[in-house]
């Protein structure tokens, strides 16, 4: 009797425990945001005193000419439009990723796999080969490629067998990525010896070094507007680990939940693309990382998750631009190490849901 | 609440699978759907739990056809475990029990006193409630079907509507299951219920329906439509079907093919 009593107690710490391990772990990640936003703005070719930075962000002037003058317009031109890009493409990948991977209920799911990064990669790639340049354009041509490719990849692979296998989605992404890839190496093939050339190959590999404060005002209300209607969907991606039946039996309609959260994982995804080209990876490790510190809940893995990614994305753009200096490697060829071999470790040890 | 089926025709690909279905089912009351594999029971289910939506004819929930509900609605009163579901990811017994709590939350909303309420009390009917912390994927398929029963619960349907919940199960863990929906039928809960083992519809159904190949062949009290002869028709199996002496109720014994039937009969006649 007396520990039948104690069983519902015993829950309630259990839950309290829970809480606030979650708080905790959002208290380190602000606090890691914090950080990695002073470091990022720090480290470079010309080092900067931290007094310097802070002098800048709480907006005290430097006197014209002086030393201080020209660290605040490296501040203000370079390193804050670079660290804040940074920040908001690793969060726009990185959440679309881990809502992706809920839809799929499938963690090897995400923008990459899916050839939505390809795709999207094409829309940009095609509109730098039709001097279509701008802030408009790049996202909008990058939608329409990512769309069009994962529109594909979900038709294939609802085909076969009415629901969407797991297996024919990877396979259908890896093929329609590749087919996409081809379309711009064709591209880059067009435009040789020209300058639309570099830009294109700068697109298929991503970096952050094309920052500017026009790219952030587009940039910005897109990521926040798309993470929190994710944040938004997080219940619905919950019920939709019971299975598209298990979820209309809790009030959910999948299709329609599906749908709003795929157009708009893409449409982030997409305009990450846009302005920092294909960073591949971060929408696959980030969630999966983050669900295995905080459990499976997208109420506080979407967050988590957004937050992360915005973390790691700057430090992986730090040891791009400082790991063989002078020359600045693509932000994507380091996201690229560390997260392929990571799929390949989740392809062996993790048993793959259909 | 009480469930009235009218003329409902359903079929997958212009292949009939339901023809010409109408029962009414009242309050409280504990429904089985019995027939062979493909004869229609899971279709009928997810007729009446408006996943499918029929060619002709309508199912009503209460007084409100479920073709006008929106998917929300249905979920506040109509509570289904399904055969054989799969959960992606990790999820904790707690957290997946928890998620019944869905269709009476807001989007934003965290969870509420009533809702801690509830998800503790149904896993304390469904005795889950040590396992509250465990993952699903650990836990055995006795204890994994009473989790979702208790998921189920914790929706506070009026109709809960179960896909075989007892394929798979060892004895107790079937006996078990029955209990709990038993003893949820007498607090008002309308069970609808998809059963293979004819002897669990004996012993617990209120009343029961056979289904053969898309018709309903009978509908009444299980000693009603469990008779020897409609076992026979619909499942091409002899069975003895009698009273059990201690429990007064009645059994299904399938026979074996190689019994001669008539042999034994005569015998019994013999004797007596």
């Amino acid at each position: 009797m007396g520990r039948a009593k104690k069983r519902p107690q015993g829950q309630v710490s259990w839950n309290r425990r829970k809480t606030r391990s979650i708080r905790c772990i959002f208290v380190l990640l602000m606090t890691l945001l914090v950080v990695t936003f002073v470091i990022g703005v720090i480290i470079g070719p010309v080092s900067i005193p931290i007094r310097e930075v802070f002098s800048y962000l709480v907006g005290r002037k430097a006197a014209i000419g002086g030393s201080g003058h020209i660290q605040h317009l490296i501040i203000s031109q370079i390193r804050l439009p670079r660290v804040l890009l940074g920040l908001l493409v690793g969060c726009a990948l990185a959440i679309s990723g881990g809502a992706m991977q809920g839809l799929f209920r499938n963690p090897l799911a995400s923008p990459y796999v899916l050839g939505i990064a390809s795709g999207a990669s094409t829309g940009a790639s095609l509109v730098i080969f039709l001097n279509l340049h701008g802030v408009v354009f790049l996202p909008l041509g990058a939608f329409i490629g990512g769309s069009l490719a994962v529109g594909i990849v979900y038709q294939l692979a609802r085909q076969r067998d009415r629901k969407t296998s797991v297996y024919t989605l990877i396979l259908a992404g890896v093929a329609v990525g590749a087919l996409f890839s081809a379309i711009t190496s064709f591209l880059i093939f067009l435009s040789a010896g020209t300058d639309r050339m570099t830009d294109v190959i700068f697109w298929t590999m991503g970096g952050l070094s094309r920052a500017s404060w026009t790219y952030l005002c587009v940039l910005a209300p897109i990521v926040a507007l798309g993470s929190l209607l994710l944040i938004a969907f997080s219940r619905d991606l919950n019920a939709l680990a019971m299975g598209e039946e298990g979820a209309f039996h809790l009030g959910i309609n999948p299709e329609k939940s599906k749908r709003i959260m795929l157009g708009v994982a893409t449409f982030l995804t997409s305009s990450a693309v846009g302005f920092a080209g294909t960073i591949g990876f971060v929408g696959l490790i980030i969630p999966h990382i983050m669900r295995l510190i905080m459990g499976p809940d997208h109420r506080f893995l979407l967050p988590a998750t957004a937050v992360a990614g915005a973390i790691f994305l700057v430090w992986a753009d730090m040891v791009a631009r400082t790991v063989v200096r002078p020359v600045e490697l693509p932000v994507g060829i380091i996201t690229a190490f560390l997260g392929a071999p990571f799929f390949l470790y989740l392809l062996k040890t993790r048993k793959v849901r259909m | 609440m009480n469930i009235t089926i009218e003329g409902l025709h359903f079929s997958y690909d212009g292949e009939p699978v339901l023809e010409e279905i109408g029962l009414s089912i009242e309050k409280g009351e504990i429904f089985a759907i019995v027939g062979p594999n493909g004869s229609g029971k899971t279709t009928l289910l997810k007729n009446i739990s408006g996943v499918l939506t029929p060619d002709r004819g309508a199912v009503y929930l209460g007084m409100k056809q479920i073709a006008d509900l929106s998917t929300w609605e249905i979920a506040r009163q109509l509570a289904m475990v399904e055969q054989d579901r799969e959960v992606g990811f990790d999820f904790t017994v707690r957290e997946v029990i928890a998620m019944g709590r869905i269709p009476h939350q807001s989007r934003f909303a965290r969870e509420n006193k009533v809702d801690k309420k509830r998800i503790e009390e149904a896993m304390r009917v469904c005795s889950v409630s040590s396992l509250a912390n465990r993952l699903l994927a650990e836990i055995s398929g006795g204890e994994r079907q009473r989790v979702f029963l208790a998921m189920a619960l914790a929706q506070e349907p009026k109709v809960l509507l179960l896909d075989e919940p007892t394929t798979h199960l060892d004895i107790n863990y079937q006996l078990q299951i029955m209990e709990i929906v038993r003893a949820q039928a007498i607090d008002g809960l309308t069970v609808v219920m998809a059963l293979h083992d004819l002897n669990l519809v004996a012993q617990y159904a209120d009343r029961a329906a056979m289904l053969d190949k898309g018709h309903l062949l009978e509908i009444g009290k299980p000693d009603e439509v469990l008779t020897e002869a409609n076992i026979k028709r619909v499942f091409h199996t002899d069975v003895i079907v009698t009273k059990h002496p201690l429990t007064n109720s009645f059994y299904v014994m399938p026979l074996p093919y190689r019994f001669d039937r008539s042999k034994s009969r005569s015998s019994e006649q013999e004797s007596v």
